[in-house]
Order: structure tokens, then sequence, then C-alpha cells
């Protein structure tokens, strides 16, 4: 029979489709017709396939008609690593390959003119999607094997040439073949203090009591951030430091973050599965496409997905555009962000931690204190820049906080010993085990993911608590959307005193804390002083 | 390509000649009927007009002394597929032949310089 089907995954944002390469080869017009909705690129696959499969001592059927079908044909499909399914199919298709040994396997590869394989973006997302489907075997370039081989059960084949693969098809003995390119370019440069981040800690920081309490509030519960405040005052300092509060990546987190950088190109092939909680700190300089995600041709993750399950630090966030600021509203709310297009809608998850940052004023010496008020700015700027940070994009921020600079007694307050990461990383991973169990039916990680109305329903504060924040929205000192956030907070907090009543719900001290949290009010002092003992 | 009546003047137009008397002594071989060869009117000309049954069928012949620069078949473009197709229909007309089904065919001749020379007729090419 003319006629044979090999597999492959197209991808469309963090969504894998599996794709049927359908190749019928028989007499008629000479020519190579590709049908299906392929991209560019998927076009001149045809012209790759033909050389690479001459050029590997292969036979090109050059005197038949060939007519491939990417199915489903309705789908648009782009990439370059269509080229191992379909040169396979080919050959399967005039009888050069058993056409049985394709069944349950995927091909994903670029070809070269010489018959070689080359590495492509995304392999961890296409394997997952192929293993949904039930197939057990995917053949993908060789550097890429470690990061297929993270999907369980799959049995995976890292090749060089096509030539291997034809081999391993036909149950031949595979060839030898040259090594193949990994994918990431080389770096060109290296630094000292590049590795600067993986050194920090929280034991650095003299005083700030006020915002260790809530970056650990933070950590603990997955909530966003603003942290405000003069120029000097340590919030870039205190922010690089959350991710070194937060455990490692569960099993899942790790799997989704890793193949999102897979499909941003940025995984570093040797480096295997991500593990520790990611931190993005993008210029204010940076564009939508950048941030949120999305470019020309196939979607690529933001910064914002790129910090799934970690940190996405933006400093100076007025000085971000407006178009940008607005477009962070969605992955702040809903934990995703979703890029729509003429022709398909794809969703990326972002459920990071987004931690903003910025300054009283443009100039940065505002404060309302006015001993030490040196803010040369005109009010109409104080006005505009202040414009930016609130509105409904710091509506949608769970806690803010005010830092000041640090006064000198702190400074040299000896008796103080500041607390390190590790420690603060221990109580924090308590209070997410007490999360993670209490939503273990429900599918929820952290209070900052559980729904308003879930909350309502089944993890409701106690009486008292509930009364006095029913008062603040009574007396319209806080949106209901403030409202839920803080009952979330208040979650939090309780989670972070590990209460021996497994039962307890958060109360009053709990919700006075959080409304706290939330308004950039100072924090009550039994919170501080609970945490200190 | 020179036809048979005329002398061939180049190698490749005695290599032409050659594949078309091959490729007809195989299609009447196959119970084709040959009606016509090296038909030429001002829009070209075709190598062979046969009938199989009711079908009209004009066939292409292509020699080739090796497929070091394509195979025969490559050679046959789009562009050449609606010229043979316009073609037909004049044969048809200047015969009087009344509509027909008409069918296009290529066979493929390689001559190499040593051993048997290799013919693939395709049925219906377009």
């Amino acid at each position: 029979m003319p006629f044979a089907t090999a597999r492959t995954v197209s991808l469309q944002g963090a969504l894998g489709h599996v794709i049927d390469v359908q190749t019928d080869v028989s007499p008629g017009q000479v020519g190579t017709t590709l049908v299906g909705r392929p991209d560019a690129s998927i076009q001149e696959a045809r012209d790759r396939c033909r050389m690479a499969i001459i050029n590997s001592s292969l036979t090109w059927p050059a005197t038949k008609r060939i007519t491939i079908l990417l199915s489903p044909a309705d789908l648009p499909k782009r990439g370059t690593h269509f080229d191992l399914a379909i040169a396979c199919s080919v050959l399967a298709a005039d009888g050069r390959l058993p056409g049985a040994a394709l069944d349950g396997a995927a091909l994903i590869g670029e070809l070269t003119l010489d018959g070689g394989l080359r590495s492509v973006p995304g392999v961890l997302p296409m394997v997952l999607a192929a293993a949904d489907r039930g197939i057990r075997r995917v053949f993908v370039p060789e550097p890429q094997a470690a990061e297929a081989a993270m999907v369980p059960g799959m049995s995976v084949l890292g090749m060089r040439s096509l030539a291997q693969v034809v081999a391993e098809l036909r149950g031949e003995e595979v060839p030898e073949a040259d090594p193949v390119a990994a994918a990431s370019g080389s770096r060109l440069l290296s630094w000292r203090g590049e590795e600067r981040m993986e050194e920090v800690d929280l034991a650095d920081l003299m005083g700030l009591a006020d915002a260790r309490f809530a970056i650990e509030v933070a950590a603990a519960g997955g909530h966003h951030l603003m942290l405000s405040g003069p120029k000097g005052a340590g919030k870039t300092t205190i922010a690089e430091r959350i991710p070194t509060l937060l455990p490692d990546l569960t099993a899942e987190e790790a799997l989704e973050l890793t193949a999102l950088h897979s499909l941003a190109g940025v995984l570093d092939p040797g480096a295997g599965m991500i593990r520790r909680p990611p931190f993005s700190a993008p210029h204010h300089d940076a564009s939508k496409a950048s941030l949120i995600g999305g470019g020309s041709g196939q979607v690529r993750p933001g910064a914002v997905s790129l910090a799934h399950a970690g940190v996405l630090f933006l400093d100076e966030f007025p000085l971000f555009r407006s178009d940008v600021i607005e477009a962070m509203r969605q992955p702040l709310e809903s934990g995703d962000v979703v890029i729509a297009r003429t022709d398909e809608q794809v969703r990326l998850p972002a459920r990071g931690m987004v931690v903003l940052a910025c300054n009283p004023c443009p100039c940065g010496d505002f404060s309302p204190a006015a001993a030490n008020n040196r803010c040369t700015c005109k009010e109409v700027a104080r006005r505009d820049y202040r414009n930016k940070i609130t509105g409904p994009v710091a509506d949608r921020v769970d806690i803010l906080r005010h830092v000041e600079p640090l006064q000198p007694f702190e400074r040299n307050d000896r008796f103080a010993r500041p607390e390190d990461s590790a420690s603060v990383r221990l109580r924090v991973t308590q209070a997410r085990r007490r999360q993670a169990e209490r939503y273990a039916e429900v599918g929820w990680r952290l209070n900052a993911h559980v729904p308003g109305a879930a909350l309502r329903d089944s993890w409701s504060l106690d009486e008292a608590g509930r009364d006095r924040l029913d008062g603040d929205i009574y007396d319209a000192k806080i949106t209901s959307r403030g409202a839920v956030r803080v009952h979330r907070l208040a979650w939090t907090v309780l989670d972070l005193q590990c209460p021996r009543d497994p039962g307890r719900r958060p109360g009053v001290s709990e919700v006075e804390t959080a409304l706290a949290l939330r308004r950039g009010d100072p924090l009550p002092l039994a919170a501080l002083r609970r945490r200190a003992s | 390509m020179t036809g048979s009546s005329t002398p061939a003047r180049t190698t490749t137009q005695a290599l032409g000649a050659y594949g078309e008397s091959l490729a007809a002594r195989h299609l009447t071989a196959q119970g084709m009927i040959l009606l016509d060869r090296n038909w030429r009117c001002e829009a070209g000309e075709l190598d062979l007009v046969l009938r199989e049954e009711d079908v009209l069928v004009v066939c292409e012949v292509k020699t080739r002394s090796s497929d070091r620069c394509g195979t025969p078949h490559e050679a046959v473009t789009e562009l050449k597929l609606a010229r043979l197709r316009r073609l037909a229909v004049r044969w048809r007309e200047a015969h009087g032949v009344g509509p027909v089904e008409i069918r296009i065919d290529l066979v493929a001749v390689i001559r190499p310089r040593r051993g048997p020379s290799q013919l693939d007729h395709v049925r219906g090419i377009g």
C-alpha cells in the first residue's frame, strides 16, 4: 500500500496536539504537495527531507507524486520539528520502512541536508502531550533525550541522524553518526558575580522586621506583594531574597516549569529538570510580548510564565509602560495568561508570586515625615506616578509594605541577629504543607490560588473574624475583591503559626494582621512579637 | 525532437527517437492502439497518440541516458501538462473525433550506456 502514517506533536502554547503525518506515494505528476495548514518552515521541510533522505543513502521516490497531509488538517501548524516524521512517513509510504514500526511512536526533530538531526525547542511539552495520547515511544534529537525522559513511562530514543532512526525502525544495527549540536548557543560572556543570586541569604540584611514578615507571609501563601519606599531602602535587596524562602518545587510544578522553559527555548540541555523556584526580574523597558508572552509565529511564554511557581520581580514598577502594566491584570488575578490570535487561543500558566517595587515619587526621596522629605518632584509628577501604582493593578496585589531606610541604631544592633533564609524556609515549607493538605481534594496548592467562592463556602473565617471583615466592607474601607484577598492572607497568617488545633479557623487577630498587610498599615505588634519568639 | 520520418541529427534527438519507438512498442504490446506519432501543429508536438478502449491516450515520452540530472519523470512540469492538455484537444478536433475521455500518460525511458534500458509507464499524470 503506498500509504503510511507517522506521528509527531504540534504545540499551541502549552497545549500539545498529536499530529498524524500521512503520506501517499503514487504515480502521477511528479512533485511533493504538503497540505494541512503548514507554515513556511514546514513547507521548507519538503526540501530538507528530500535532501536528507538522498544524502542518508536512502531512496526518495523521485518518480512519484507525493502527497503529505498533516492531520487534523484544520489546525495551524508551526515549527521545524515535523521533518523527522515527514521523512519517515515518506519512506514508509514508499515501502522502505515497515509501516507498523511507526505505530505508537512519535518522531520529533529537524533534519539537516546531510541527514543529521537538530535540536528543536519545546520537546518536553511535546512528549507530555504524546504521553497523554498513549504514545509510549519517542524519537528525539540526542541532546534532548534527557528532557524527554522526564516524562514518566516514556521510552525515549535519542538519535543523531535520520539513518539511525531508520535503522532503529527497521530493527537493524544502528550506524555511527556525528553528534548533534545542542540547540542553545554557547555562552560568550561570563563575569565575576554572575552566580551572585545563588549566594544571597536573608541573614545578609539587618533590621527590616516589617518587610521580613511580609515576604514570609507572601512566600508561604503565594501572595503578590508591593514594596514601596525611598531609594536605597532595600526593596530590591529584600525581593531578591524571596526565592531563598521557597521550598523546592513539587514534582508537578517542576514539570510545568521545565516545560515552559523548554517552550521558550531557554532550557539548558545539561541542567535537566528545574528544581528550584525561578526568579525573573525583567527590566522596566520590557515589551508586553516579552513580559506576558506572544511574539510572531509560535507563541512564546513571557517572563510571567517563566517565573511560574517562582518569583517575578518588577523593579521600578511605575516606569513600565502603561500597556504592560495593564496587561499584568490577568496573570495577577487568575494565575494564567491567555493570548488570543485570529485562529488560535493559547493559555499559559503564570502562577508565580509577583513582587512589585516602586519609589514614593519619581525622584525617590519623598517622605511623608516633613523632616526627612528631600523630594524635588512637582506635585503633578508625583500624582501621575502614584496613579500608575494605585488603580486596578494595585487592587490585585495582596500585600502592600512601605520599606523605610535602616536607622543607624538598627545597623549596629549586634544583639538582633538577623534570621537566615533556611529557618524562614522551614516555616514557609510547613505552612505550605498545611495548605496542600487542606486543599488536597480540590487541587490548589496555595491560599493565593483558592477562588473566593470556595473560601466562603468551605474555608470561612470564624465568626468574630467574619464580623470584623464585614464591618470594613460595610464602611467601604475595602472592596469585596480586597475582602477575598484579606481572607486568603488571614489563612496564610494562621498557617504560619502552625496551630496545634487542626480545626482552627482564622479569627480577629489574623484578620487584623491581614488587613494591615493589605493596606500597608503598621503591623499589629502581636504579629511581629509572635514571630520573634 | 525529431520523429522517425526524418533522420536523427543529434545524439539527444537520436535518444529521444529511440525512446519513442521503445514506448510505442511497449504500449501496443499492452493492447493499446497507436493512432499517431509525432503529430505537430503550431502549438507543439504530441509524442504518441493512442487509444485504450474508449479513452484517448496522449503519451509523453521522456528519455534520459541516466538520472544524474533528475529523473525523466521530474521533467514533466505543470506547464508541460497544460500544453499537453491543449494539444490533445487540438488533435481531437483536427481528426474529427467527437468528445471522448482523454488521459495523459507518461513513459519514462532510461537508456544507460551499458545494460538494458528501463521503461516506466505512468497512467494518468494530470
